[in-house]
């Protein structure tokens, strides 16, 4: 079931925003700025709410608003036919809420963050460009569509990470996250092409019903739905920053503080959540190898990038760390068939997550730009605003009741504790426990994930906000609270981070409370499922949920007591005489395992050697030397040679029009008495058949002359053609056959033996 | 068959445009009585000691408008025809001409292309010092021809056709008087083309000799019948011959690149796109139409014909265009490779059929459009103090800079001409060698094809290179020519082409739907 919206609005405002400030931007000062690139964006999220009330009230569960974009078909190619068109359905509903309303809030925000930027319309139109191509991705109605999003996003990241291209590190900071993105888009784009050479289809509609044709085997006995699923993970790990392909996140904090609240904390990042939520059937392919591999991805990333999280001391990378964790939580979610719990974590993660990056902003605006935790301590007193509200975002991401990050993160470990992977059904007894066993090793590495959020979420927030300060006078003195453009979104969002969470709370919690109560409280957990995706897993039993929930609390307030016990009031010296006993540890974890090092030495570097080698080989002897010096020789004489005869001589032009109709003629016959000696020799005892010429020559369009035994007499001559010539043998032996073809009408003689265009295939007998 | 009044209607567009010239000229007539009184002389450079009446510039500057609604008013026509067609074809004016939606595209596409061509000439002619106020009524007239030529369906409607079209072209090229390069463009095109003419007329007599008929059903009928006769073929090859010399083709090409850079600008953009997609359209109808016997027959051989004159003429067109240092010339060398590309096209007619027809209208829409816009950025960038045009590559060196917006709109043309997406000229040739990849004898043609279009990739992006990477001169004595409608003239072709690469769908239907 689907109705006709003018979806195209919400992708053009942003994009006209983008172009109005990006053309004429600078020409007509700040204020104009702002307001195109605010109301650009406000004017998407009131067409997008208006559209998803539209979903919500009118259509049906499975039903979706429609647009399309090109009348016709967008691309054609042979078989391939493609339509570009827009979809909102429940799905697609979430990710537009959640993207046109932050990135409302955030370019209020950023209007007073970015007062003092010489560069202020290039930001906002950069900004207002990634917002429309955003909206793209999760409005696209089919994979390609959905690519062109992708890599609009892409292009924005990188242009907002190097905004401050003038010094070479977020230059370079830029690079990394546009390369490394590059290799995810290349597995996502062979996925599309996989899907469609195999399914036939990339139209987001059409996947109900390709399960079957998923299941069609195609390489190393998997079904094609797995290798799909794999490349189109393998796009996801790059834009969602997940292992091996996250490290790119981190040094994206060049960028300005708004961009990586907006685009490396709650939107962009989550495409790749989106993406698998969006493609489910593909990755729910029997057996489900390829969920595994998500999940399991999911967790490590989770786990990984908590720990390194741990001891970082720079505001922004903390931050980003605890992104990629959580969004290795997602994709836990969505790996073990929790998808709504997936998505609900991406949707409350966008709250919080953008709270806290703009509350690291507004403490960075205060400190003059300082990053460096260690250098801050007791701001609480002098921005009260920030640090009340970053206190909510603190307890919504370590997931205290009744906060948002709460119902969202125990949605998710509920999930994984119950999930079971449907593998093949031969397994032997040990592979089949191994696959039981699997899901609860992803919650005890999910549940270590969330003692370590906990942890260094509080040591940020006490290491910031309580004890005494510790960077110099001067600092001190300009410690102010942020202008109300800043602080409202924060409190707004904390609003949110406190609200947002109480939609998708869980059915055991809601019992026996009055029923229109219970239909909010649960709203989220009806929203997707059945409908898009299918149901989460749950524990069958109420007291294993109950449980989950306990111990999932109880973890956080662990985290968070003992960042008490070791930073309340500043870095305690337990803390530091525990960083120096567990120095080993320690070292470990600050470089962050040594990825990067080890990226450098297994990729960068070979590579680096192989582009010196092209280089110097390829590039400086081969082209420099032997195409541009040799071949340009070869083209300029040729091409002198041309001029030659354009000497601007009338009498030449004439005479070369007569040549060329005397060759065209000359061309013409020529071709046909060669077509005329084409032909094949079919030998039956001693009877020779010739066959000459094409079926279609008329009888007597040539006169042939035959040279039947080689012996260069023609034995018949004015044979008129026929489309079989018989010659019978009086003896054995192997005979070379000459056919001499002659065209009466402009006397164009041609035989099979000429060195030059003769008989494609020699003429010849062999009789018995 | 008798004269029938809905004949009329049904070749309205080309009434309407006849009607329009005629108004033309009377206007251009009739300013000059008015003006006579006001007429002053205009002092000319040193060089030139005679002094030539001009009358003062601006006068005619309401004959660009007129003709321009005339041209939109001629489109709008040919809209309206195409939706009131009936599916079959409907011959008229006693089998004179034919009205079909294949021949109704090819000249809505002419139209358009002269429409968005003439806005640049009022500033063109201005920045040069010639007033010429013919120049409208003339190119109308030409398209007139192209009309005739394009629904032709008797053989002395094709000459006709083709007569009329080149009356035009030829005064046109000549109408910079005081150029001698213009006389000189005008006095070899006219005297090769009058010389061509007489092959093309014996052509017809020969044939009309062999069947007694110039009507080319009554001819397809009678040769199918009767089988070529010797003569008969005779008559065709030097058709074919005066097909090839209009277009442009290696080796009957010798006139194009003195006449398209002799030629004032857009009149050289004029010829360059309108021409070639009349003449094209007119081939492809003598060859498909009505002689598909002969088409589908290798030992007439014409397909092994047209595909040498297509390796020629891409080859050595594209050779020739990387000696170029006048942008102008360059063009011209490379509108004759792009009659080789097309020549592709028409093989791949012969061989694989009607489904190549759409994708080669599709390449002469977009090469149309895209030498359009190539043409106004080289009207834009005027000319020196003296008059003269600035089409050197030193001339244009650091255009970016200069004319930012004429520097982009020219890549984008390029790229286009080179065939990289997203513009037309990508399409134009993607769906091109598709259709030809369709019969994979003509494999040997494609690669020929794809190898040219890397080589003329060179002569391109060095334009492109001089206008963004090289310093300007020291002493940029070029005056560019300041005008809006100009601008929007370039602006529109561009972004059509821009269009047409982004999303092709639509041409691309509109293209397989023009059936004859």
């Amino acid at each position: 079931m689907t109705e006709n919206f003018p979806l195209y609005l919400i992708i053009l405002l942003p994009l006209l925003g983008a172009a109005l400030n990006l053309l004429f931007g600078r020409r007509f000062g700040n204020t104009f700025v702002s307001v195109v690139a605010c109301s650009a964006v406000a004017g998407a999220a009131l067409v997008a709410t208006k559209a998803v009330l539209l979903v919500a009230s009118e259509l049906p569960a499975r039903g979706a608003l429609v647009d399309q974009l090109v009348s016709g078909d967008w691309i054609v190619a042979g078989d391939f036919k493609l339509q570009a068109g827009l979809m909102l359905d429940r799905l697609s509903s979430v990710m537009v809420m959640v993207v046109t309303w932050i990135a409302l809030l955030i370019h209020i925000y950023a209007t007073g963050y970015m007062e003092h930027e010489p560069d202020f319309a290039r930001f906002f139109g950069y900004l207002n460009l990634f917002t429309g191509a955003m909206l793209i991705l999760v409005l696209g109605d089919s994979l390609p569509v959905t690519f062109v999003g992708w890599e609009g996003v892409g292009l924005a990241s990188y242009l907002l990470i190097g905004f401050w291209y003038h010094e070479d590190k977020n230059a370079t900071a830029g690079r990394k996250a546009f390369i490394v993105n590059r290799i995810g888009d290349f597995g996502f784009l062979l996925g599309i092409c996989l899907l469609f050479t195999v399914v036939g289809t990339v139209k987001y509609a059409d996947f109900g019903s390709i399960a079957g044709r998923l299941m069609t085997p195609w390489w190393m006995g998997w079904p094609v739905g797995y290798w799909i699923a794999i490349l189109l993970f393998v796009g996801c790990c790059g834009k969602s920053a997940q292992i091996p392909l996250y490290v790119w996140l981190p040094d994206a904090m060049a960028g300005p503080t708004p961009v990586s609240a907006l685009i490396h904390a709650a939107t962009m990042v989550t495409a790749g959540v989106y993406v698998v939520a969006r493609c489910h059937t593909i990755f729910d392919t029997f057996p489900e190898a390829a969920k595994m591999t998500v999940a399991g991805v999911g967790a490590l990333t989770a786990l990984f990038a908590a720990t390194i999280g741990i001891v970082q001391r720079d505001f922004k990378k903390v931050l980003a760390y605890s992104t990629v964790s959580q969004l290795g939580f997602m994709f836990v979610g969505v790996g073990t068939g929790a998808y709504t719990a997936g998505v609900f974590h991406l949707m409350t993660h966008a709250f919080f997550k953008a709270g806290l990056f703009l509350g690291a902003g507004s403490v960075m605006h205060a400190m003059g730009g300082e990053g460096d935790i260690v250098k801050m301590g007791g701001l609480g007193k002098h921005m009260p605003i920030t640090r009340w509200t970053f206190f909510v975002y603190c307890l919504a991401i370590a997931g205290i009741v009744p906060f948002a990050g709460f119902f969202s993160k125990d949605a998710i470990l509920a999930g994984t504790f119950a999930a079971e992977f449907r593998m093949s059904t031969q397994m032997t007894g040990a592979q089949a426990h191994l696959v039981a066993l699997y899901p609860k090793l992803l919650w005890g590495m999910l549940a270590t994930a969330a003692l370590c959020t906990a942890f260094y979420m509080w040591r940020l927030y006490f290491v910031v906000f309580t004890g005494k300060f510790r960077g110099t006078e001067e600092q001190e003195h300009h410690l102010h609270e942020s202008p109300m453009s800043m602080t409202l979104p924060l409190v707004m969002l904390a609003v949110g981070s406190v609200l947002a969470g109480l939609i998708g709370v869980p059915a055991v919690m809601t019992h026996g409370l009055p029923e229109s109560l219970e239909h909010v409280l649960t709203f989220f957990n009806h929203w997707l499922s059945p409908a898009m995706v299918p149901a989460s897993p749950e524990p069958h039993e109420h007291w294993l949920e109950w449980a989950l929930m306990g111990g999932a609390l109880t973890i956080s307030l662990c985290g968070i007591g003992l960042a008490a016990a070791l930073y309340r009031g500043g870095i305690s010296e337990t803390a530091e005489n525990l960083k120096d006993k567990l120095g080993f540890a320690h070292k470990l974890l600050w470089n962050k395992y040594y990825v990067d090092e080890l990226y450098d030495f297994l990729l960068v570097r070979p590579l680096r050697r192989v582009a010196v080698i092209l280089w110097k080989v390829v590039d400086n002897l081969v082209i420099d030397l032997g195409l541009t010096k040799i071949g340009p020789y070869i083209v300029d004489s040729l091409g002198a040679l041309v001029q030659r005869f354009q000497n601007g001589d009338v009498q030449r032009y004439i005479i070369a029009v007569m040549v060329g109709a005397a060759g065209i003629l000359f061309g013409s016959t020529y071709w046909l008495a060669y077509q005329g000696i084409q032909g094949e020799v079919k030998v039956e005892r001693r009877t020779v058949t010739l066959k000459l010429g094409d079926a279609r020559m008329r009888p007597g369009q040539l006169i042939y002359a035959i040279d039947w035994d080689g012996d260069g007499k023609f034995d018949d001559t004015n044979v008129r053609f026929n489309s079989e010539l018989k010659h019978e043998y009086g003896n054995a032996g192997q005979f070379k056959i000459v056919v001499e073809a002659r065209d009466p009408v402009w006397n164009m003689v041609k035989r099979s033996d000429d060195w030059f265009f003769g008989a494609s295939t020699p003429l010849s007998a062999k009789v018995e | 068959m008798t004269f029938d009044t809905s004949d009329l209607v049904a070749s309205l567009p080309l009434l309407f445009l006849t009607v329009a010239g005629i108004v033309l000229l009377l206007l251009d007539a009739f300013s000059r009585v008015v003006l006579v009184g006001r007429e002053h002389h205009l002092k000319l450079p040193a060089e030139t000691s005679e002094a030539v009446a001009v009358p003062p510039p601006g006068s005619r500057n309401y004959l660009m408008p007129v003709t321009l609604l005339f041209l939109l008013g001629a489109l709008a026509i040919i809209v309206w025809q195409v939706g009131t067609l009936p599916e079959t074809s409907v011959t008229i004016y006693r089998g004179m001409l034919v009205v079909d939606r294949f021949g109704l595209f090819v000249i809505g596409v002419c139209v358009a292309a002269a429409a968005l061509g003439i806005v640049s000439a009022p500033a063109y002619m201005r920045a040069h010092k010639m007033e010429f106020g013919e120049f409208y009524a003339l190119v109308v007239f030409a398209l007139c021809g192209m009309i005739i030529l394009v629904q032709a369906a008797d053989l002395v409607s094709v000459f006709l056709g083709i007569e009329t079209m080149s009356l035009g072209a030829y005064v046109l090229t000549g109408s910079w008087r005081r150029s001698a390069r213009s006389s000189e463009a005008a006095m070899k095109y006219f005297l090769v083309g009058a010389f061509v003419s007489g092959l093309l007329v014996y052509g017809i007599a020969l044939i009309y000799g062999v069947t007694e008929t110039t009507s080319l059903i009554d001819i397809k009928r009678i040769a199918m019948s009767r089988g070529a006769a010797p003569l008969f073929y005779i008559g065709w090859m030097l058709l074919l011959v005066g097909f090839a010399f209009k277009l442009g083709v290696v080796p009957f090409h010798m006139w194009a690149p003195d006449t398209y850079d002799g030629a004032p600008t857009p009149v050289s953009g004029f010829m360059m796109s309108c021409i070639k997609a009349a003449g094209f359209a007119g081939l492809i109808r003598l060859l498909q139409g009505t002689l598909p016997m002969l088409a589908r027959d290798p030992f007439t051989g014409w397909t092994f014909v047209l595909s040498w004159l297509a390796v020629l003429s891409m080859s050595l067109g594209n050779l020739a265009a990387i000696k170029q240092d006048n942008i102008k010339r360059m063009l011209a060398y490379s509108s004759i490779s792009h009659a080789g590309y097309l020549m592709v096209g028409v093989v791949a007619l012969g061989t694989v059929g009607d489904a190549a027809r759409g994708p080669l209208l599709f390449y002469l829409a977009s090469y149309a459009l895209t030498v359009v816009a190539s043409m106004g950025v080289v009207s834009w960038v005027g000319c020196d103090e003296r008059g003269e045009e600035r089409v050197r590559l030193s001339d244009w060196a650091g255009l970016g800079k200069r004319e930012p917006m004429a520097a982009l709109l020219m890549t984008i043309a390029l790229l286009s001409l080179g065939g990289f997406p997203p513009t037309a000229g990508f399409f134009g040739k993607f769906y091109l060698f598709q259709a030809a990849l369709g019969e994979s004898k003509l494999l040997w043609l494609i690669l020929v094809a794809i190898a040219n279009s890397l080589v003329s990739v060179y002569y391109y992006l060095r334009v492109i290179t001089a206008m963004y990477f090289r310093e300007p001169a020291p002493n940029p004595a070029t005056l560019p020519i300041q005008s809006t409608a100009m601008k929007v003239g370039v602006l529109v072709s561009t972004l059509l082409v821009l269009a047409m690469g982004m999303f092709p769908g639509w041409l691309s239907a509109l293209c397989a739907a023009a059936k004859f």
